[in-house]
């Protein structure tokens, strides 16, 4: 549910006494436009049924300009003026013609909306395709009235669009339309498609600037450090290589003996981490507390060691890496209390 | 210049210059100026890094080139003024030019300052001219509108050129088939003839003879049967009765009420193309008795006069009767202001013609007398005649210089038979005209513009009696240049001296009377023939409006099409299609390829699962992966097999 604070909500808001007729309407027609274009996957071809063409205010401009040359063009009954109107005409007509075909079968896909920090923008992420064999000029993605950079496609090329979405709260974000649009040639005619991809992300609690050491209990080693192959004598098992493994972890012994990477599995020790506790910050608000959590989060990753995240009713065993990061980070973020998702 | 912001200024200013270029020598120079200093100061604010000028002086600038125009036209109205406005307008549009969307708004004025030029004058040289200019309008509008860097100019041209391609015959259809509306929608103040050669509503010494320095076209005509000879080529344009001793004007052009004019005798039926001249007059050979034009109107002198000036190309059709009889009798009026004349102004004049008439019989002799003076004494017909300056500047021609141009014969003509008691008139207009072989038009130049002299006498009514003819029978029988004395040339008209060139002057005027007749004189009555001649005689515009509605979509469709066919995705290889063609008989038959499965692991999943089709599966994998990952030349064989194995494989 989007909260009326939230500045990026789009998606219907709850019939509330007060929204204005014209957002109720664009929400009425939001909804509609989704329920008859369907669910969307990835890739999205933007086929003819779901592109939309209206004149830009400068192509009401355009009009006007020519019906005041077809009025000049009748006062002075003047056949160039009249050639000259309706030449402007029909490139108008080609105009709008050119930019439904500008769109017109492209393919979008990959769509991905980073996570980013509360306060600062949320990337959202995806490529364009252009199967065809002319040239797409002047692409665009946006997305809750925040717009990409435009994007030129050669015949057969395919590039990435990517829109940069303003955060507020912490909590989960997600994504409930993007528009592809074109006002090539002559910014007179805007074809727009809707995509509905299913796109979500979360939106980490703001970091504090500064935040006091966390209290360092009995359990983490002196540096603080952990070292791999201490851990080797905590072997697990074997699973398949994955992308990503490094290369150290591979059993290449096992691996001599079948056509499978092996990679040895550790069980991390719970010796030599630091434990990041939400109970060491008694008497704090909610979201300051988290912000000091976010912080020292960040702060125990960027220092390598392993680190647990203790939340009321979440433990998060101690980790390290990118993963366990993102983790960490998810749970402060998805804490109860949070002013909510931020639906965009 | 690589900056995209100054490469899509360069291209607007280049447009603008363009668009301007051919408007500038009308323009007041302080205007042409005020846009150059623009021009100038835009750029060095792109190249120097300079700010914008502020806004408070935006505003002054822009206030004082409002009142300059002001002061300049006296008005706001009208072409001049509007145009003069519209170049002021785009010059304090630079001054502020950042964004986008000045560059739109600068192009929209663009495309305006190209209508302006069009209102003006629009003769076929201009038309490539006004081409490159929409062109470059256009295309400086994408590159403006462009949120990327803008195009290499070719690919930008291109696509521009293309567009217009398109929009060429939407535009022809348009242009023939839209309704025309006849006459203006509103009263226009009256363009100032000043530009415009024509001729004048008066006649003093010197006019005409100023006026045939032009050897621009007056109008041109196309005869329906017989054309006329040239002693009876005399178009009527206005009519002067009011002397002041030294210009003749006319009085008023009031509407002859009842048909005074008796038509008989042979008759010309002609289609007459009149270039814009700025005044209300239709020019028509004496003495017009039919003409298909609702806003053309006889005066009670003969004159043919529509009811706004002709500020645009204007085509109608006359019959005239050369040998019509005109009213039998003379009203009061008409016979008092036919013989006004100024007192003391004149004098020896006067008391000439009073004893002319004294010495003859009748009226007709009295004529007759006149011209005899004309034919005898020492009269030189020339170009180049002395100048008059006194107060009594017929009786300086009669009697001290004796060398004149046809007005100076006219207005002596007039004013001694006035003198006599015998009332008259001058009619100034046309004599003559070329024939040009190749059109079969008669051309009528500006150089042939003529005065001569109506009077009355009770026997016959007005009768034209042309003075000059009796001065230099030349002028009337064949032209100007043949009737000047040795030395004197007609202006402009030394092309005509080369035998070569005459052929190809005469192709030129071939070319420029069809443009006049077919696009500028396209108007309602050319739309209702043409209409006609489509086999929809009397359609109405609602006719018009489905045919052209028709005939839009028919091109968008082709365009649509066109647009679809370019960017139609490539086929994909033979390869992979053959390779599709086989998964799909697999998942007919219950063996679905897994999204991420490869061939090869399909190939060993359907030999686990199928045993009797592994054989053959593995074997159009393997044409498979060798056709698409083997060199190009290992091809040649292998995808006949490939091709002969699937169609053969029936899972």
């Amino acid at each position: 549910m989007a909260t009326p604070e939230n500045a990026l909500s789009l998606r219907s808001p709850s019939p509330e006494a007060g929204v204005p007729a014209a957002s109720r309407l664009r929400s009425l027609v939001a909804r509609w436009i989704r329920s008859r274009q369907g669910p969307d996957g990835d890739p999205i071809a933007m086929h003819r049924r779901r592109i939309y063409i209206l004149p830009t205010a400068l192509g009401a401009g355009y009009g006007l300009s020519l019906f005041g040359m077809l009025l000049a063009s009748m006062n002075y009954s003047n056949s160039m003026g009249f050639a000259l109107t309706f030449l402007l005409a029909g490139l108008g007509l080609v105009a709008m013609h050119w930019c439904h075909q500008n769109l017109s079968g492209a393919v979008a896909r990959g769509f991905h909306l980073h996570p980013a920090f509360a306060g600062q923008p949320a990337r959202l992420e995806f490529t364009l395709e252009n199967p065809g064999r002319s040239a797409r000029l002047d692409l665009q993605a946006s997305c809750a009235s925040v717009s990409s950079a435009a994007l030129d496609l050669a015949p057969g090329a395919s590039g990435e669009l990517h829109v940069d979405l303003p955060t507020q709260h912490r909590g989960r974000l997600s994504i409930d339309r993007i528009r592809v649009h074109t006002s090539f040639p002559f910014g007179l005619f805007r074809a727009w498609a809707w995509l509905h991809p299913e796109c979500e992300t979360v939106v980490y609690p703001a970091p504090v600037e500064h935040a006091p050491q966390p209290p360092r209990g009995g359990t983490e080693d002196s540096g603080g450090r952990w070292n791999e192959h201490e851990g080797e004598d905590d072997f697990a098992g074997l699973r398949s290589f994955r992308h990503g493994d490094s290369p150290r972890r591979v059993a290449w012994k096992a691996a001599a003996r079948g056509d499978e990477l092996p990679v040895k599995l550790f069980v991390g020790s719970a010796r030599g981490s630091v434990w990041l506790d939400w109970l060491s910050l008694g008497g704090m608000p909610v979201e300051p507390r988290l912000a000091v959590l976010c912080r020292w989060v960040l702060d125990a990753h960027a220092g390598g060691g392993a680190y647990g995240l203790r939340l009321p009713g979440t433990e998060i065993p101690p980790g390290m890496g990118p993963a366990h990061r993102r983790r960490c980070l998810g749970a402060l973020a998805l804490y109860p209390g949070g002013a909510g998702a931020d639906d965009v | 210049m690589s900056d995209p912001a100054a490469l899509r200024l360069g291209w607007m200013l280049a447009a603008l210059g363009l668009a301007l270029a051919p408007t500038a020598p009308r323009l007041p120079p302080w205007i042409t100026a005020a846009f150059a200093i623009a021009v100038l100061w835009r750029l060095a604010v792109q190249h120097f890094g300079w700010r914008l000028p502020p806004g408070w002086l935006r505003l002054a600038l822009a206030f004082g080139c409002v009142l300059g125009v002001l002061f300049t036209y006296r008005t706001f109205n009208g072409l001049e003024a509007g145009g003069a406005l519209l170049v002021v307008m785009a010059a304090m549009k630079l001054l502020e030019t950042r964004q986008r969307r000045d560059i739109q708004v600068l192009s929209f004025i663009g495309f305006f300052l190209v209508l302006m030029q069009m209102l003006h004058d629009q003769p076929v040289w201009s038309l490539p001219w006004i081409a490159a200019s929409v062109a470059a309008i256009t295309v400086a509008l994408m590159q403006g509108v462009r949120a990327g860097e803008p195009l290499p100019w070719r690919t930008a041209t291109g696509l521009v050129l293309r567009m217009f391609a398109f929009a060429a015959p939407v535009a022809l259809v348009m242009f023939l088939l839209f309704p025309r509306v006849p006459g203006p929608l509103w009263s226009l103040p009256a363009r100032s003839a000043a530009g415009m050669t024509g001729l004048s509503d008066e006649m003093s010494p010197g006019n005409i003879s100023q006026l045939i320095q032009s050897d621009e076209v007056a109008f041109r005509v196309s005869f329906a049967g017989p054309i006329p000879p040239p002693a009876d080529r005399y178009w009527r344009g206005p009519v002067l009765e009011r002397f002041d001793g030294w210009t003749w004007r006319d009085f008023d052009r009031l509407p002859l009420l009842a048909p005074e004019l008796e038509l008989r005798g042979q008759s010309y039926r002609y289609r007459i193309i009149l270039e814009p001249h700025g005044r209300p007059w239709l020019l028509a050979l004496d003495f017009p008795g039919r003409w298909n034009d609702r806003d053309a109107v006889l005066t009670r002198e003969y004159q043919l006069v529509a009811r706004q000036p002709v500020d645009s190309v204007r085509a109608l059709d006359v019959e005239s009767w050369p040998a019509a009889r005109p009213a039998a009798t003379l009203s009061p009026i008409t016979r008092h202001r036919s013989l006004r004349l100024p007192p003391d102004r004149n004098p020896r004049t006067a008391a000439l013609g009073e004893q002319l008439r004294a010495s003859t019989a009748s009226d007709r002799e009295f004529v007759d007398a006149i011209l005899a003076r004309f034919r005898n004494e020492p009269f030189v017909y020339t170009l180049r005649p002395p100048l008059l300056r006194g107060n009594h500047p017929v009786d300086e021609f009669l009697f001290r210089t004796r060398r004149g141009f046809c007005e100076h014969y006219a207005s002596a003509f007039a004013m001694l038979a006035r003198a006599g008691g015998v009332p008259a008139r001058v009619v100034t207009g046309y004599q003559g005209g070329e024939l040009n072989p190749l059109s079969n038009r008669l051309v009528v130049r500006q150089s042939e513009a003529h005065a001569w002299v109506e009077v009355w006498l009770d026997a016959a009514g007005w009768t034209r009696i042309d003075p000059t003819g009796a001065v230099a029978p030349e002028r009337i029988e064949l032209d100007l240049a043949n009737a000047l004395p040795e030395g004197e040339r007609v202006p402009g008209g030394f092309l005509r001296d080369f035998r070569g060139l005459e052929g190809l002057r005469q192709s030129w005027d071939a070319l420029n009377s069809l443009w006049t007749d077919w696009v500028l004189g396209y108007g309602p009555e050319r739309q209702l023939a043409l209409l006609a001649r489509l086999g929809l005689p009397g359609a109405d515009w609602r006719t018009l409006v489905l045919g052209l509605t028709a005939f839009v979509a028919a091109v968008m469709m082709a365009l649509t099409a066109w647009l679809a066919w370019r960017s139609r995705t490539s086929r994909p290889p033979e390869a992979l299609r053959l390779y599709r063609e086989f998964c799909r008989r697999l998942e007919k038959a219950g063996l679905a390829r897994a999204p991420e499965e490869g061939p090869q692991d399909f190939a060993a999943r359907v030999a686990r699962e199928r045993p009797p089709l592994g054989a053959e599966a593995g074997r159009i994998v393997n044409l498979y992966v060798t056709l698409r990952y083997a060199p190009p030349l290992a091809n040649e064989a292998v995808l006949p097999a490939l091709r002969r194995a699937v169609r053969e494989f029936r899972p």
